[in-house]
């Protein structure tokens, strides 16, 4: 603290040779001049003394018979003093810090945590419906106001904080990580039929009659359980009908088949070892590029990494800084191999394989086919699942049926 | 004789001498450091030494690369590598 007070006011080196510096010293200080840092080098003192208090020592030198000399001028006015020719440069000293001011009023960048289920893109573009966005004032943002819109207008989060932090917009987000809501079961009157040709493997049915047993074969569309339960009289005749919602679990064996066709042709993209760096600037919509110039006739793949420039933690500014990396490449046509159609053939099977999983199918067999036809290549996988088969449909409602629940 | 009487008063009453009678305080800081307090004038000051005159009392210090880090009316502080502080009568 001292120091930043002795530069700010400026102070002097001052070396002294003479018959009584002690006496000098004692002056110095009942007068109340600050001396410091003094030391004895052979013959001479050295120390540092105010600039201002240096003409004030002057009569005391002369009582104490020694010479001043100054050796160095330190501190802000021997500074400006000796800048005093380079306005421009404090100039633009000064309007930095006052673009860096006016730069942070704004909200530069908008960071989203905690959302699962809403992407960052969809709550981007809420909140620029509701005036928020990268460039908006902070002094326009209501934090409690938005933490209210994003409560209001996605049920599923529970809990919502906003807040500003440099220029910075941090939105955290808690979503429900239960069910919103009971879903409403389906009562109405249905029969369960079978999804497609299959072999019936078991059956638990807890609503309606069976019209089918386990080991049976059934064709698509074919009446597994049916949702209408005859009413019959004293003398065993079916007076009328209720209608029930068919309610069963119905696993089956079925056959599947899954195709797909690609073009024997493929175009091939070998980097040819030749790379290109540079570097891009975007601020708002404009962007600059700086890269180094290719040869006339080649093809390169480029790829930049954009990043915000950031000050300090949470400083961020309008500009984005990229560094663009290229290699040239060499496009050829060429033709599928058949290690390649095998490697393919297995990828496809296994993309197919996990799309039935994730559907909750169980996968007995599954094989595949290459299949060569001029310039197409079909991949056909044939496979045997375990999986449910029945989708209900509506019972049809006709004359002397009697509804559940109504009673005569 | 009267000199005597105050210092009695002041041992009696437990009051601090160096306010009462104006006698230098040393505080040190190992010994690369001291400060003294209620000192009247610097005597001699070099490389290797420092004397210090107090109301009653010379203060020498000995010592090498000895620098007055500051000092004022009141205090002086003496840095560098402090060997002896040695007091005789004026």
């Amino acid at each position: 603290m001292r120091e930043l007070f002795h530069r700010y006011h400026g102070y002097l080196t001052v070396e002294m040779t003479g018959l009584n510096p002690e006496r000098f010293f004692n002056l110095c200080a009942f007068s109340g001049l600050e001396i410091w840092n003094a030391v004895c080098l052979g013959k001479q003192f050295r120390f540092y003394m105010r600039a201002k208090d240096f003409f004030k020592c002057r009569p005391f030198a002369k009582k104490a018979g020694v010479r001043l000399h100054i050796t160095e001028k330190k501190g802000l006015p021997f500074f400006l003093y000796r800048n005093r020719k380079r306005g421009l440069w404090g100039a633009g000293l000064v309007l930095f810090f006052v673009f860096l001011y006016i730069l942070s009023l704004y909200v530069w960048d908008i960071s989203y945590e905690g959302n699962l289920r809403y992407t960052d893109n969809e709550l981007e573009h809420f909140l620029a419906e509701q005036g928020i966005y990268c460039g908006v004032k902070k002094s326009s943002v209501s934090c409690e106001n938005l933490e209210e819109a994003l409560r209001e207008k996605y049920e599923g989060i529970t809990w919502v904080s906003a807040r500003l932090e440099g220029t910075r917009l941090y939105i955290h987000i808690k979503e429900n990580e239960v069910l919103l809501g009971i879903p409403r079961k389906d009562d109405s009157p249905c029969d369960l039929v079978a999804e497609s040709d299959a072999v019936i493997k078991s059956m638990i049915v807890r609503s309606g009659i069976p019209a089918v047993k386990p080991g049976d074969t059934v064709k698509k569309g074919q009446l597994l359980v049916s949702g209408r339960i005859p009413v019959t009289d004293d003398a065993g005749t079916v007076t009328s009908e209720r209608l029930v919602h068919a309610d069963a679990d119905i696993t089956g064996i079925r056959e599947r088949t899954e195709i797909k066709e690609i073009s024997m042709w493929h175009r091939m993209e070998i980097p040819t070892g030749k790379k290109r760096a540079g570097i891009a600037a975007a601020v708002g919509d404009l962007s600059f590029v700086w890269l180094m110039p290719a040869g006339a006739g080649s093809e390169w793949q480029t790829a930049v990494n954009y990043r915000k420039l950031c000050l300090f933690s949470d400083f961020y500014l309008p500009v984005s800084i990229g560094i663009i990396s290229a290699r040239e490449i060499s496009a050829v046509d060429a033709w599928y191999t058949q290690s390649e159609l095998n490697e393919l053939s297995h990828i496809f099977q296994t993309e197919t394989e996990e799309k039935l999983i994730e559907k909750g199918v169980q996968i007995i067999e599954n094989n595949v086919k290459i299949l060569v036809n001029g310039s197409v290549c079909r991949f056909e996988a044939y496979m045997k699942t375990e999986e449910s088969i029945e989708t209900p449909t509506p019972c049809e409602n006709t004359t002397g049926e009697q509804l559940e629940n109504e009673y005569n | 004789m009267a000199g005597k009487q105050k210092k009695a008063i002041v041992s009696a009453l437990n009051l601090p001498e160096d306010v009462f009678l104006g006698e230098m305080l040393l505080f040190f800081t190992g010994s690369t450091s001291a400060v003294v307090e209620n000192y009247r004038s610097i005597l001699f000051f070099s490389d290797g030494v420092l004397k210090i005159a107090g109301k009653s009392t010379r203060l020498t210090i000995t010592g090498k690369e000895l620098s007055i880090e500051y000092y004022d009316r009141e205090q002086l502080k003496v840095t560098g590598q402090i060997e002896s502080a040695q007091f005789s009568l004026v």
